[in-house]
């Protein structure tokens, strides 16, 4: 295959806080190739949107970034010059916010904040930039967009405003397009505007997109790929098609199970939604061993000793988890911890 | 946003006129008149009589009331019992310095504090944020009498830079340099209280503004630093901070009162105190009035600002 569009390798983020720094992200590597989609999926508190700011460093001032790569076209961002890093923001990798409500200045109009967008990019003039402007919100399908240019944000639905955050990261053509979980806060109606929208300009385009979400839904309309994170970890990692018909990790199996159905019936025949017990544990309060056994329906004694390996299955199919690795393996490089 | 404002001022008329009775009993309330603090109190009680005759004094309370009211809708504002000056006139003199004063410590206030609260709130919780919180926390606390005389002791008596008061030297020309040399001072008082509190206004507001996801919707889109700061945070830090500055204007009146006594700056404040001192009753209905319209104005000012700088808000 040829070169990836963005490669992560090992990538480790912390977070300084009054108690000491926590990692947030742990060794994390994926890979997003030209015009895929790859989905990264997880309960909140699992690190799958500090993944996404750290990719164009905009982690707030307690982020760091502890080791690891993230390139882009063969070339390191976390070695790139905030100068040179600011010039690729917008043109080459782009970001869509999670909050449509608030990704927008309230104070700037939607023509100044578009046109913004488009002037740090292009050297286009005041007339062709603006044109150009209306073009892209036509292209957002929003309706009247002559008008909506002299609007406030406040003046529009929240579907509306992710249509104008999603014009603004498509104004300079990107190969990469980061969506921080675009329809969580929107309708289900207008969620599926919106994902129908991503996946056409992506169509039309050949953009990447690396799609953060915890909803199983988003992830099977849209994603080549899938990334389960599950406190800070990735857990699993395949293809959209494999990871659906054969979760190998009881977290994925669990995340499936709770996700409602017109069928969705337990074994007593009542229609009741599983839900996984307890929560993700807290940064500074991870389990030992494997971070999921205790909330794992089929922990044994050595996911509370050791932490798995991030191990692949068949095919490009990876999954941390004990149940997975052949029991011998095990006790070879345990040394004999007893199972 | 015109019939908003033609509603502003007319609802402004009732409370104007309820300000003016109220001031008007505290004043009649407070001990002491007019004729004890002008004349000799040995002079026979029947001129004493005579002279409250002359001033309307006897009249009851509400005649005497009328009698102001009526002459101001004439547009009279009477003539001090101390000076036999009209009133209008006195205050026209008056008004110019104070404005003078309190403008350009409020200019003064607004330029120190507006930067360095901004770069408080960007190196938050750092040296620089702890000391510039700490010179709030002074500025705010120390008594402008203190600073006052303190500055005095500095520049004149010490080193000899500036005046000690007054708004030009006595026996020369004065002119605008002169002028600037006595004000620099009593402003600085002034100013220095104004910064101690709108650091902590400015940082409050723009530290609230930095966690907002725009700003990183900005970044996002290759903005650089300086302008996610300067034009994406602090034109949404600047709502909270006009509201706080549009009250100023009445508490720089109010602060003058003390500031100009210490420097002896020909303004509105100084006459305040001389005219309550002289149980004044004409000219400190005049200034009460004019107090309240400050007031007034500067509120209704600040809600037109409001309004342009926030475009969620909008008067009907």
């Amino acid at each position: 295959m040829t070169e990836p569009l963005l490669k992560i390798e090992r990538l480790s983020v912390g977070f300084r806080t009054d108690g000491g720094e926590l990692k947030a992200v742990d060794d994390l590597s994926l890979t997003v190739y030209e015009g895929e989609t790859v989905c990264i999926v997880g309960e909140s508190g699992s690190g799958k949107s500090v993944t996404s700011q750290s990719i164009l460093k905009l982690l707030g001032r307690n982020g760091i970034i502890q080791q690891g790569e993230i390139r882009y076209k063969g070339h390191n961002l976390l070695g790139t010059s905030e100068q040179e890093l600011r010039r690729m923001r917008g043109k080459d990798i782009s970001m869509i916010a999670q909050e449509p409500m608030t990704a927008l200045n309230p104070v700037f109009t939607i023509g100044n904040q578009l046109l913004e967008a488009i002037k740090l990019h292009s050297k286009r003039r005041r007339r062709e930039a603006r044109e150009y402007a209306v073009e892209l919100l036509r292209r957002v399908g929003i309706p009247r967009p002559e008008s909506i240019m002299n609007d406030y944000p406040h003046a529009l639905s929240g579907g509306m405003r992710q249509r104008v955050v999603i014009a603004m990261a498509i104004a300079s053509k990107p190969p990469l397009l980061i969506a921080d979980e675009p329809t969580t806060a929107l309708d289900v109606t207008v969620q599926a505007q919106i994902l129908q929208l991503l996946k056409k300009l992506q169509k039309d385009s050949g953009t990447s997109i690396l799609l953060i979400t915890h909803d199983l839904g988003v992830v099977a309309e849209m994603a080549d790929r899938v990334v389960v994170m599950y406190a800070g970890q990735i857990v699993e990692q395949a293809d959209v098609d494999a990871l659906f018909n054969r979760p190998l990790h009881p977290y994925t199996q669990g995340l499936m199970k709770a996700m409602p159905t017109i069928h969705t019936q337990t074994d007593e025949g009542e229609d009741r939604l599983i839900s996984i017990p307890g929560n993700v544990p807290m940064l500074n309060h991870l389990p030992q061993g494997c971070r999921f056994h205790p909330r794992c329906p089929y922990s044994q004694p050595i996911c509370r000793q050791a932490e798995p390996p991030l191990a692949a299955g068949n095919d490009k199919h990876l999954v941390r988890c004990w149940l997975t690795i052949p029991t011998e393996t095990i006790q070879q490089a345990a040394g004999g911890i007893a199972i | 946003m015109l019939p908003y404002l033609i509603r502003r001022l007319v609802i402004s008329v009732p409370v104007l006129l309820g300000i003016s009775i109220i001031s008007f009993v505290i004043m009649k309330l407070a001990p002491g008149n007019p004729v004890d603090m002008l004349i000799d109190p040995n002079t026979p009680p029947e001129l004493l009589q005579a002279k409250k005759e002359m001033l309307g004094l006897n009249s009851p309370f509400a005649v005497q009331y009328w009698r102001w009211l009526s002459g101001l809708l004439h547009g009279q504002l009477g003539y001090s019992f101390s000076s036999y000056a009209p009133v209008a006139h006195i205050i026209g003199e008056r008004i110019g310095p104070t404005i003078l004063l309190a403008f350009t410590a409020l200019l003064t206030g607004l330029l120190i504090s507006i930067p360095l609260g901004i770069a408080s709130a960007i190196r938050h919780n750092t040296a620089f944020d702890h000391t510039m919180t700490g010179f709030a926390f002074v500025g705010l606390s120390i008594p402008p009498f203190f600073l006052g005389l303190g500055l005095i002791y500095l520049f004149t008596l010490k080193v000899h830079w500036l005046p000690t008061g007054g708004m030009s030297t006595l026996g020369e020309a004065g002119g605008f340099g002169d002028t600037i040399r006595h004000l620099i001072l009593p402003a600085a008082v002034l100013a220095v209280g104004i910064v101690g509190k709108k650091i902590r206004y400015i940082r409050a507001s723009m530290l609230d503004v930095l966690g907002q996801e725009y700003l990183r919707t900005a970044r996002a889109k290759g903005v650089r630093e300086s302008f996610v700061i300067y034009k994406h945070a602090f034109r949404n830090a600047l709502l909270p901070i006009l509201t706080v500055f549009g009250t100023e204007i009445p508490v720089l009146l109010g602060g003058s009162i003390l500031v100009e006594q210490i420097f002896q700056w020909p303004g509105i404040g100084q006459l305040t105190m001389q005219s309550i001192l002289s149980r004044d009753y004409p000219t400190l209905m005049a200034l009460n009035l004019v107090a309240a319209i400050v007031v007034m104005i500067s509120n209704l000012l600040t809600d037109i600002l409001y309004s342009i700088a926030d475009p969620r808000i909008q008067y009907r």
